[in-house]
Parts: structure tokens; C-alpha cells; sequence
């Protein structure tokens, strides 16, 4: 083993375990914490003497979810010829693919699906006055998810897939009230024969015709459970 | 500044879109029915968005009328024509190029769709 004074420029150790990494390691090789040396590791110190959490999921020696960096390939194998469309894991902080967000779209659709299908279709019959309360529950529903994504960049089904809209110039939310407007932005996608929102099959940047005249992009992010509401 | 603008297109899934389109054009072609989404704006106004006619393009020119192709929409008749260059030849992964040269294009084939449906 190393003298301490002489390792920190080429061995760092783990704070978890204790083990020697290399300093350009991002996580343990045997614990699969993330290391000193890691940008994630380095934003927040570490509490004195604090619960350690241990590390997520899977086996030690792999890194936690969330990992950014694709593993090296241990066959040197060149990467797939240009034309392929080979499915690579969605990495965090990347565009957001045109399956995802539809998947995103259909759940919030099923959303406000499932209570117009309440109020017009089964109290409909009963009376006319709730087929109008379903319409306007409907609008009410729309506008509710539209401000969820100006707001936390989110709405249900894009919490469940796994994708956030941002700013494209920002890299922030939007806020509310733009969310409503790109809500609203969203009826140039299909009055076009709806060709506006397959937009994100072709375009560089992966957005739709709202997210283009918006100048938003969505991305991928961490899925998360079912919630109506963003989670605190 | 107009000179600058680039529209920047992604072509890594023109092949599998363009086996796509073909093959579910092909199927559609011998439906025995032809039917699709109707075209929001048309339905509201009456009036033709750009892409009207390119389903009916798509269908004809997979069945093999082409001139019937061309009159519902030539700009559909123009995509099934790019599916099959996709499918075919080699592609860059990624062009960028003036919008223009898709605008152009779109507003010509909205003009003609105007003029079928007679609204201009």
C-alpha cells in the first residue's frame, strides 16, 4: 500500500469502503459508491458521521442508477454502422426519443380520457348538464397538466416515461403560465393533420412543432412512480 | 441574417421509417376500405392543411396508380419515392439545410391542395 502523502495524485480512496480507486474513477470498484472524484460526489460534501444511505440497487462493484457514462465496450467493437438505430439505455440529460414521449403523452391522455368517459358518456345519460361538467372537468384536467409541466417540467405521464421539458436556451423550467401557452402551442401539432407531433422522428433537436415555436426540448430523467400531483 | 438559419435533420431512422411507411402503405393500399384520421383542420373549416391528400398519395401510389397518386397529393407521391431512395441508398446521418427548402415545397403543395378542394 501507498503512504497516504504520495497517493492523492494517483489512488483515491473510497469513503464508503475504504478500497483504492483511481482518482479519475467516478465510482468504487468495490462498493460502487460514488467517489470523491465524481462531479456528483463533489457538489454536496459529506455530513461527519451521518447515515450513509447504501448505495442503490444492484450488485456491489456496479455503478447505482443514474449513471451517466455508457460503459466502456470491453471488445473494442466499433459502434453500430451509421445507419443503425441501435436502442442505446436513455441516458439522463439527453433529448428525449419520440416512443418515450408519446408513451408520456398517451397517459396524461388517459387521464382526462377516463373522465370524460365518466361524465359524457355514463352521467351523460342521466342528465345533459354533466356532459358540459365533463367538458369543462376536461379543459380544467388539460390546463392542470399543461401548468404541471411549465412548473416542474412534468406531467404524469412524463414523470412515469421519464422525460422533462426545459428551456431550451435556460436549461430551466419554464413556469406555469409558458406551460399553458405551450399547451396551447400543441394545437398547431395536430391541426396540421396532426404531422406536428412527429416532428421529434426527424428533427436534430427532437422536438415537435410546439416545442419549436415554444423553443423548448425535452429530455430524459430518472422514471418515476404514478402521481397525479409532482411529488414534494 | 435569413442566410444563417439552418434546420438541422436527424436521418439515423429514415431507413426504418421509410420500411415503415412502405409496408403499412402496402397494407393500407389493399384494405378493403380506405380510412385514416380525418384532418382536424378541414373537418373545423373546410379549409386544407399541407399535408391533406398525402395518406390518399401514399395508398395510391402503393397500389399502383400513380397518376391518381399524384393528383390526390404530389408531395405524397414525393415521399413514397424517398422511402424507397431511403430504403435503398446510403444516408448521411444528419443534414442541415435552409428551411426554405422545405417551406417552399409545403406552401406549393398547400396551394394545390387549396386549389383541390376548391378554396382557392
Amino acid at each position: 500500500m501507498r503512504a497516504f502523502d504520495e497517493s492523492e495524485a494517483d489512488v483515491s480512496f473510497c469513503q464508503q469502503c475504504g478500497n483504492e480507486n483511481k482518482p479519475e474513477s467516478q465510482f468504487c470498484t468495490q462498493c460502487g459508491a460514488k467517489t470523491a472524484g465524481s462531479p456528483a460526489a463533489a457538489a454536496p460534501p459529506p455530513m461527519a458521521n451521518a447515515p450513509q444511505p447504501p448505495p442503490l440497487g444492484g450488485a456491489p462493484g456496479y455503478p447505482p442508477p443514474g449513471y451517466q457514462q455508457p460503459p466502456p465496450n470491453p471488445f473494442g467493437a466499433p459502434p453500430p454502422p451509421a445507419s443503425g438505430y441501435a436502442p442505446s439505455p436513455a441516458a439522463a440529460g439527453q433529448l428525449a426519443t419520440w416512443g418515450p414521449r408519446a408513451l408520456g403523452w398517451l397517459i396524461d391522455f388517459a387521464i382526462v380520457f377516463v373522465v370524460l368517459l365518466v361524465f359524457t358518456v355514463i352521467l351523460g345519460h342521466v342528465s345533459g348538464v354533466f356532459a358540459v361538467l365533463g367538458d369543462l372537468a376536461g379543459i380544467a384536467i388539460g390546463i392542470f397538466l399543461a401548468v404541471q409541466v411549465g412548473n416542474v417540467g412534468q406531467s404524469p405521464g412524463m414523470r412515469v416515461v421519464g422525460v422533462k421539458c426545459i428551456g431550451q436556451a435556460t436549461g430551466q423550467t419554464i413556469g406555469g403560465g409558458m406551460g399553458i401557452v405551450r399547451g396551447l402551442a400543441t394545437i398547431l401539432n395536430t391541426i396540421i393533420c396532426y404531422v406536428g407531433w412527429f416532428f421529434p422522428l426527424w428533427d436534430a433537436q427532437k422536438q415537435t412543432l410546439a416545442d419549436k415555436v415554444m423553443s423548448t426540448v425535452v429530455i430524459n430523467v430518472p422514471k418515476q412512480k404514478f402521481s397525479i400531483m409532482p411529488p414534494t | 441574417m435569413i442566410g444563417t438559419i439552418r434546420y438541422e435533420v436527424d436521418l439515423s431512422r429514415l431507413r426504418l421509417a421509410g420500411s415503415a411507411l412502405l409496408v403499412g402503405g402496402l397494407v393500407f393500399a389493399h384494405l378493403p376500405e380506405a380510412w385514416g384520421l380525418p384532418c382536424p383542420l378541414r373537418s373545423l373549416t373546410g379549409v386544407p392543411c399541407p399535408f391533406c391528400g398525402t395518406t390518399t398519395a401514399v395508398r395510391d401510389a402503393l397500389g399502383g396508380h400513380v397518376g391518381a397518386s399524384a393528383a390526390a397529393a404530389p408531395l405524397g407521391l414525393l415521399v413514397v419515392v424517398a422511402a424507397f431512395l431511403a430504403v435503398i441508398g446510403r444516408l448521411p446521418k444528419r443534414i442541415a439545410f435552409h428551411p426554405a427548402y422545405l417551406l417552399v415545397p409545403l406552401l406549393a403543395e398547400w396551394v394545390f391542395e387549396l386549389h383541390r378542394f376548391r378554396v382557392l
